[in-house]
């Protein structure tokens, strides 16, 4: 087993493309970022995705709350923009999936290492991509319907800008999950996997990415574990492009402030 | 020869057991140089090496007077360098504008409307202005390998490494495909892979032959004809000294090989030469 080990790394090595440069350069990154917003919004992983959980919150709070005289037109607008939050955050993760698996899916992985930009660029701008697209469009989203859910009388207590911007972090969060997963675990499936298991283990409720105020949550420790977690991610997605142990030393640590941080910030006794 | 912009000296490479590449050596300048060989000769892990995606095992490697081995010489030569791979790869669902803007972005042409410019530039150039809004998905092979060639072109490049860019070309694409290099040939330096001959004598001023991982010949194309002269006749039937011999359009056997005495010896041509020195090979993987 040892020495097929040695073999396939010796293998490895051997057709493995030299580098040319360590970092990437601000002026490509930024390029390809715009053309990746666009690929990336318009891509069916996100758009299906999008759709499903749209379909899946319909059947969720039942057609005929919508058709019924019982639910007012204010009920029916939060359900629909809580579940338009829900879908983006899931279509951004299956998404940027998608996307950063492209070049593996595509085999363009000799021609792009014929090129002056390392493969770095290309993950760079994929997370760039991710504020400049889904970001930008949850915040946009959630600004216009802020309104409808403040004068929701069930959710006006609970609503506040402090809650609902953790919802365009945790679609970041999630979407630099789906980059740094589609870097380290080259498959299709594992994207629309992540999804599923997420949803449906505890985990999801032991350490919620949204939360409000109300729920007895620590505001400053959330907003840290949200932000560490989105690094982490993102420095992960960077390293799977060099595999190499001192690539590994800055996700390594932010994962130790994620845990610290996803620690501190329940109460004793956990969430109300 | 013209100041060498290419240098291969004594490259070796192994895949475990399989040596692909053993001891070759040449040099190429501005101009084309044609590489010659069978499937399995080492070509297009050659043509690898000169794009920087592999490293040899063993030998000097010089490309526009720079060490690929180097990782900052690595990148000055990647920004010089075109680069069309035996089996390119494309981002299927991007349009042929999409795509070569991207790989454009990856070449470091960053700013937007120049880069633009340069994307339609390359991709009038091999004949796709009608279809950059179409999806690759959509294209055809012909089309795409068109998109290939284009991506190479971009931003001029000092070196172009070509692997077998005529692959699934009709002749009209072809002879397009020859005016385009031709074009660039003049003070650039372009190495091409093929298998077709009628390329390499249309458009090589110096030709490679390689097989088993081994140079076989250097020269011009007239020189490789050469090889064969002496050694190609007509006859009614298969001769029995021949190496090859194959029955033409009109009716006669061209057969190539120890010609006998009073035979009927015809001008060879580039492919004949070709044939003499690896038509064994070709012929056993074409009965195989």
């Amino acid at each position: 087993m040892l020495t097929s080990a040695r073999t396939a790394t010796r293998e490895a090595k051997q057709v493995a493309i030299p580098r040319a440069v360590a970092r990437p350069r601000p002026a490509v990154v930024a390029a390809l970022a715009r053309l990746e917003t666009r690929k990336l919004l318009t891509s069916p992983a996100f758009l299906t995705g999008l759709g499903l959980v749209g379909a899946f919150v319909l059947l969720a709070t039942g057609s005929a709350f919508f058709a019924s005289e019982d639910g007012s037109g204010n009920e029916r607008a939060s359900v629909l923009v809580l579940g338009a939050a829900i879908g983006l955050i899931a279509a951004t993760l299956l998404g940027a999936n998608s996307c950063a698996l492209r070049a593996h899916r595509d085999r363009v992985r000799e021609l792009f290492g014929s090129l002056p930009s390392p493969p770095e660029s290309r993950t760079a701008g994929l997370l760039l991509a991710l504020i400049l697209g889904p970001f930008l469009l949850v915040t946009a989203v959630l600004a216009i319907a802020y309104p409808v859910l403040r004068n929701n009388p069930d959710l006006h207590d609970h609503i506040n800008i402090a809650l609902l911007v953790q919802v365009p972090l945790t679609a970041l969060a999630l979407g630099s999950f789906g980059i740094a997963l589609a870097r380290w675990i080259r498959h299709p499936i594992a994207g629309p996997a992540a999804l599923v298991v997420h949803v449906m283990t505890p985990i999801i409720w032991l350490v919620p990415w949204v939360a409000p105020a109300s729920s007895g949550i620590h505001m400053g420790w959330h907003y840290t574990y949200l932000v560490a977690a989105i690094v982490f991610w993102a420095s992960l997605a960077l390293a799977g492009d060099r595999r190499q142990g001192r690539a590994l030393l800055v996700p390594a640590t932010v994962l130790a402030l994620v845990i610290v941080s996803a620690s501190l910030q329940m109460p004793p006794g956990g969430l109300v | 020869m013209n100041v060498p912009t290419v240098q291969v000296i004594g490259i070796e490479k192994s895949y475990f057991r399989t040596r692909a590449l053993d001891g070759v050596s040449f040099d190429a300048g501005a101009g084309i140089t044609g590489l010659l060989g069978p499937n399995g000769a080492g070509k297009t892990t050659l043509l690898r090496m000169m794009a920087t995606v592999l490293a040899p095992d063993a030998g000097d490697l010089r490309l526009l007077g720079w060490d690929p081995g180097k990782a900052d010489e690595r990148l000055a030569i990647r920004r010089r360098l075109g680069y069309m791979p035996q089996e390119p790869g494309f981002h299927r669902n991007f349009t042929a504008f999409e795509f070569v803007d991207y790989v454009a972005i990856l070449k470091e042409m960053v700013e937007r409307k120049a880069r633009h410019d340069e994307v339609r530039r390359v991709l009038a150039l091999v004949g796709l202005e009608g279809v950059i809004g179409r999806k690759i998905k959509a294209l055809s092979g012909g089309m795409r390998r068109r998109v290939a060639l284009a991506q190479a072109l971009l931003g001029d490049p000092d070196l172009l490494v070509l692997d077998e860019p005529t692959a699934g070309l009709d002749p009209e694409q072809r002879l397009r495909f020859r005016e385009i290099v031709s074009e660039r040939s003049t003070d650039r330096t372009v190495i091409l892979s093929t298998h077709q001959t009628e390329d390499v004598a249309a458009l090589c001023p110096h030709v490679v032959v390689m097989d088993e991982g081994r140079v076989l010949f250097g020269g011009t194309p007239r020189e490789l004809a050469e090889v064969a002269r002496g050694r190609v006749w007509l006859a009614a039937e298969r001769a029995p000294g021949a190496h090859l011999s194959w029955r033409t359009g009109d009716g006669d056997h061209r057969n190539i090989g120890q010609a006998p005495g009073g035979a009927n010896l015809v001008e060879p041509t580039v492919e004949d030469g070709y044939l003499l020195l690896v038509g064994h090979r070709a012929f056993d993987e074409e009965a195989a």
